[in-house]
């Protein structure tokens, strides 16, 4: 068999298989470790599912041969040591486009991964603070996205811990990172990371409420100016979640009960409208575990082939997914474990979900969708397989 | 002769091509047949198939499987514009390639994928990948050269290595 066969059938085994057969011999190991320029993420894309049900948004839930090797001394070990459960020194903050941003905990600095080529572009260090202590300076991500006018991959952080009223900008394409000022009250609390759609960057918060609406406020990435914008017309319960989702270009939140999963998009001159509701399934226990299970909810957005979303539903009880073009609802399967919020938003949330592989045997993929921005040479799907379902 | 069949055109219009086996076995198949094969639509394109398609790499009962394959896809696309029609040839197409693959010695499905591979035949190439995929995922890399009769050439020490990399694959 020639190289290019052998690449075939590497290119579509999972990955704990893959990282086997590098054993095999010289010539597999070559393949399956060089960067293969035709299908280059297959290799990577496949998630061992016993890895995925892990409470922390680390490395641990990503395929081992997406930790790539890198040269900058000590962290060589530390990329390694990514594949145990319980140590770990990069967490994953963010996706954008397929590209993984890692900030290195407890200090104060991030790095983009690209899985597709297995390499790493650090991002300009934030200098610590000399009379702090070094837990202080941990950076962490408010947005990931690509800034579309020097087109450059950003980040928006901050330093929870240091700043009151300061967030940087680091880009892959300057030397130094670059001070914003802290925003407006209302963003100085903000401590996850957003949803980036389109140019801008949204945040939900539920726990800030106000009159039991949740805030929404944005981050315009070209003009790099804050803006808060007016609540859904939602009442929410406490402990309620409600997050933000990408609905095809159209910012939106979620929210959920026991009986419907309602999806409210803001429209043009920022109005909030209904897009959907969509039934749940009755609970399979009775309904007291629903307020307790309901902070594992989430709720993930990808584009289907005819245009339409198509949204993952995952509840404490339920797996589901909707299509909104056949408004079709179909229970992918019962919740076995957890699935928790963080494993979600790791494999990348505006354009994330269960989809079938296209064979019929093979269940369902946790999966990145391609690009939008397809141009881009290095970056074509990333597909984390973790199969549920048959 | 061959030229003349080559030329023949049938009721459906699509004109007929002849692929060569290796060992010389011939098929006559349509155009719309043959060009599910990137290698031989390119060359239907360069107008270079008038004396038959010689495929020297492809033994003459790896290609009657190919041929069948073919012939069996070719309805696929004509059948895609009546929806009912459709989704019941899906069915069996879905049947067909079960059984297509299901029942090869793993000598032949190397073989069928090094034709899919050479002919190019994009479908036929996934799914016989994918089959042997599947068979592999479970084994250790002892059992991996079994199957694909390769020789170990680490050393001991190379191949600790490897597997010290990423250990936790080879668990259990």
């Amino acid at each position: 068999m020639n190289d290019d066969v052998v690449s075939e059938i590497l290119l579509r085994l999972p990955a704990k298989a893959v990282l086997r057969s590098r054993a095999v011999c010289r010539t597999w190991r070559r393949i399956t470790t060089a960067y293969s320029r035709r299908r280059p993420l297959q290799l990577l894309g496949n998630t061992d599912p016993s890895y995925y049900f892990t409470p922390f948004n680390t490395l641990t839930s990503l395929p081992a041969t997406a930790v790539p090797r890198i040269d900058d001394g000590g962290d060589i070990a530390g990329c390694r040591r990514l594949l145990h459960r319980d140590r770990f020194c990069l967490g994953l903050e963010a996706t954008c486009d397929g590209f993984l941003l890692f900030r290195r905990v407890q200090k104060g600095s991030m790095l983009i991964c690209n899985p597709a080529t297995r390499q790493l572009v650090n991002l300009p260090p934030v200098s610590p603070e000399p009379s702090s202590r070094p837990n202080d300076n941990e950076l962490r991500a408010l947005g990931f996205y690509f800034h579309r006018p020097s087109g450059e991959y950003r980040v928006l952080c901050h330093r929870p811990l240091l700043d009151v009223d300061a967030t940087y900008i680091l880009s892959t394409g300057a030397a130094e990172p670059r001070r914003l000022g802290g925003g407006p009250d209302y963003h100085r609390c903000t401590m996850v990371v957003g949803e980036t759609i389109g140019d801008t960057v949204y945040w939900c918060r539920p726990r800030y409420l106000h009159n039991g609406k949740p805030q929404i406020s944005s981050f315009d990435t070209v003009s790099e100016a804050f803006r808060l914008l007016p609540p859904p017309p939602v009442s929410l319960a406490k402990d309620e979640l409600v997050a933000m989702i990408d609905m095809r270009g159209t910012p939106a939140v979620w929210t959920m009960t026991e009986l419907h999963l309602d999806v409210w998009a803001l429209e043009e001159e920022e109005r909030w409208v209904r897009r959907l509701r969509v039934g749940m399934p009755p609970p399979p226990a009775p309904l007291a575990y629903w307020s307790k299970g309901s902070r594992k909810n989430a709720v993930a957005t990808f584009e289907s082939g005819d245009g339409g979303v198509q949204m993952v539903v995952v509840t404490w009880a339920w797996k589901l997914l909707y299509d909104d073009t056949s408004k079709d609802r179909r229970v992918v399967g019962r919740t076995v474990a957890l699935l928790f919020r963080d494993t979600v938003d790791i494999s990348g949330t505006p354009i994330v979900g269960f989809v079938p592989t296209g064979r019929a045997s093979s269940g369902w993929n946790l999966a990145r969708r391609t690009s939008r921005r397809t141009a881009s040479p290095i970056y074509n799907s990333v597909e984390y397989k973790h199969v549920v379902a048959s | 002769m061959a030229a003349a069949a080559a030329e023949a055109t049938t009721d459906g219009g699509g004109k007929m091509i002849i692929l060569i086996s290796a060992d010389g076995k011939r098929f006559e198949v349509t155009e719309a047949v043959a060009s599910q094969s990137q290698l031989i639509s390119n060359m239907i394109e360069d107008d270079c198939t008038e004396n038959g398609v010689r495929l020297p790499n492809v033994d003459g009962d790896i290609l009657t499987m190919v041929v069948d394959y073919c012939n069996m896809h070719a309805g696929d696309a004509a059948a895609a514009g009546d929806t009912m029609k459709a989704s019941s040839t899906e069915e069996e197409l879905k049947k067909f390639d079960a059984e297509l693959v299901q029942a090869l010695e793993n000598p032949v499905l190397f073989k069928l994928i090094l034709a899919a591979n050479f002919l190019n035949i994009k479908s036929l190439l996934d799914m016989t990948c994918q089959r042997v995929a599947d068979m592999m995922s479970g084994k250790t890399p002892e059992q991996m050269r079994e199957t694909f009769s390769i020789e170990n050439d680490f050393t001991p020490e190379e191949e600790a290595a490897i597997r010290q990399e990423n250990a936790w694959a080879f668990d259990d």
